[in-house]
């Protein structure tokens, strides 16, 4: 499967299905493979899917540098030029949502119509590595996080107790290839280093905005569910859908719905 | 033993011997424990040690909120208060010679003279917990972290060869007590955010100023051996030593030279 060469190092990506390019943006220190459970399925049947492996990710190189999600827009901008694509959809969720606000803010040409899902402008609080994070890595192990924390913030009790292998299925995708643990740091130092609260009435392109009813944590400064609602109010040309009783991760835990808003969307 | 409520937490200390008042100040997330293995027996001959443990470490109270050096001097000077201790000798190392220089700096009628051993003015890159300590501390299991960096930066490689039951007895009194990670953490950050870079030309003390020649590992941006240049610059009335084939924990390795150098320093 391809990789195109950037100044660091190679980005592995996927293309699948023929019609208008459709590119996808994942979470934190999460590579491409998660898209293909649902929605590459889904919209690759009208559409030119695009997905790729974020630097430190799956299978593109994992250079020792510090990141920032400006560098993971320049790297997502040499896949579409290698794939000679001049406009997409891109649909961005959680840290790829701010990956997308970069896209449609440096280069408004290439996005058509922006989807920001479970995502925000700015994390407010100190920049670095949050000590409540770093401490149930540390206490509970990497992997155990990763899958303890999404469950936590992703899915709803009742999805976890009655959909036990849905649960698996996406878990074989998410832990599957999980990048090593460096990697996994610098891409929340990015994301934690990203602000593009100041320019938020600058986003020309149609936005959608979504979100779970129930990303709420309440031990967090900002949920996700208060930073969409930023979103919603400063992006001119936005319409904001929320989810009822969903959390993080509704493309997994429910795609139909989300597909038939994205449609709609797409169709305005 | 005794404990003192100061700023709303309870600070374990000892006392041992009678003198001029010595204070030792530990380093990162390190109780007081440490000191009474060498230096505890060797002053109070002729001063009054004092010894304590830092909030989040040893018997100590644990407010799960932000620290910094600030707050940890403030602790010091109110224990000093409390016991009727002034114009002592402060004995701070590594980062307790960043609390010590703080003493030093505003509360200067505590301080008769500063010895700052294998410490520094500031990080001025990283602010935050650093990544290279996160990362291994996920990888590694905390107390392992603990336990391995504690020889690497301590003791040169023939010392750790040549003294493996010296280690072991020392790792016993380090890691007894081993605070929670948090704060272990807390004290990170506390750590990194300390800067008194701008302030080195106030602190009016005799200094002696004390590093391990082979001090070099690089946790943040700069190592002691650097750091201790820096000091040594930027004191007026300060005095550098470099202990040859010693890294950090020469106060362990070598007490003998360590404590030859401070009484020399001292005697007036």
């Amino acid at each position: 499967m391809p990789k195109v060469k950037v100044k660091d190092g190679e980005i592995y990506y996927e293309t699948h299905g023929q019609g208008q390019p459709f590119i996808f943006f994942s979470e934190t220190a999460c590579d491409g493979e998660i898209w293909k459970l649902f929605q590459v399925p889904e919209f690759a049947k009208d559409h030119r899917v695009i997905v790729h492996d974020y630097r430190g990710t799956g299978r593109s190189s994992k250079p020792s540098i510090d990141y920032s999600t400006r560098m993971f827009c320049d790297d997502a901008v040499a896949v579409l030029d290698d794939l000679n694509v001049k406009e997409a959809i891109v649909l961005g969720h959680s840290m790829g949502g701010r990956v997308a606000q970069l896209l449609a803010l440096e280069y408004p040409e290439r996005v058509k119509k922006l989807i920001l899902a479970s995502t925000g402008a700015a994390f407010p609080g100190p920049a670095g590595l949050p000590l409540a994070m770093c401490k149930e890595m540390i206490e509970w192990g990497y992997e155990k996080y990763v899958r303890e924390h999404t469950i936590q913030v992703g899915f709803m009790p009742e999805f976890v107790r009655d959909q036990p292998e849905r649960l698996e299925t996406f878990f074989r995708a998410r832990l599957g290839n999980i990048c090593p643990v460096e990697f996994y740091l610098r891409h929340v130092l990015a994301r934690q280093g990203h602000d593009t609260s100041g320019r938020l009435r600058d986003i020309r392109a149609p936005t959608l905005v979504m979100v779970g009813e129930q990303e709420g944590d309440p031990k967090v400064v900002m949920t996700h569910r208060m930073s969409s609602d930023i979103l919603a109010k400063g992006i001119p040309n936005a319409r904001f859908v929320v989810f009822a009783a969903q959390k993080h991760n509704y493309f997994a835990s429910a795609p139909d719905a989300a597909h038939k808003v994205i449609r709609e969307f797409l169709r305005e | 033993m005794p404990k003192v409520k100061v700023n709303d937490v309870e600070i374990y200390y000892e006392e041992h011997g009678e003198g001029r008042p010595m204070v030792f100040l530990s380093e990162t997330a390190c109780d007081g424990e440490v000191w009474k293995i060498n230096q505890v027996a060797e002053f109070a001959r002729d001063h009054r040690v004092i010894v304590h443990d830092y909030r989040g470490t040893g018997q100590s109270g644990k407010p799960s909120i932000d620290y910094t050096t600030t707050m940890f001097a403030e602790d010091v000077v109110a224990l000093m208060d409390h016991l009727g201790a002034e114009d002592a000798i402060i004995v701070g190392h590594s980062m307790g010679g960043r609390v010590a220089q703080l003493l030093a700096l505003d509360y200067p009628k505590k301080v008769h003279k500063l010895v700052l051993a294998s410490t520094g003015a500031h990080y001025p890159l990283t602010k935050g917990l650093p990544l290279k300590i996160c990362k291994e501390m996920i990888e590694w299991g905390y107390e392992k972290y603990e336990r391995d960096h504690t020889i690497l930066v301590g003791w040169t490689d023939e010392y750790v060869k040549r003294h493996p039951e010296k280690i072991e007895s020392y790792l016993k009194v380090r890691m007894h007590n081993l605070c929670p990670v948090e704060f272990y953490l807390r004290h990170l950050l506390a750590r990194q955010s300390h800067d008194t870079s701008q302030r080195l030309a106030d602190i009016q003390q005799p200094t002696l100023i004390l590093v391990g020649d082979g001090d070099r590992n690089m946790t943040s941006e700069i190592n002691h051996r650097m750091s201790s240049e820096i000091l040594a610059k930027g004191i007026p009335n300060s005095t550098l030593v470099v202990l040859p084939d010693e890294r950090h924990s020469y106060f362990f390795s070598n007490p003998d030279e360590a404590h030859r150098l401070i009484r020399e320093f001292i005697k007036d």
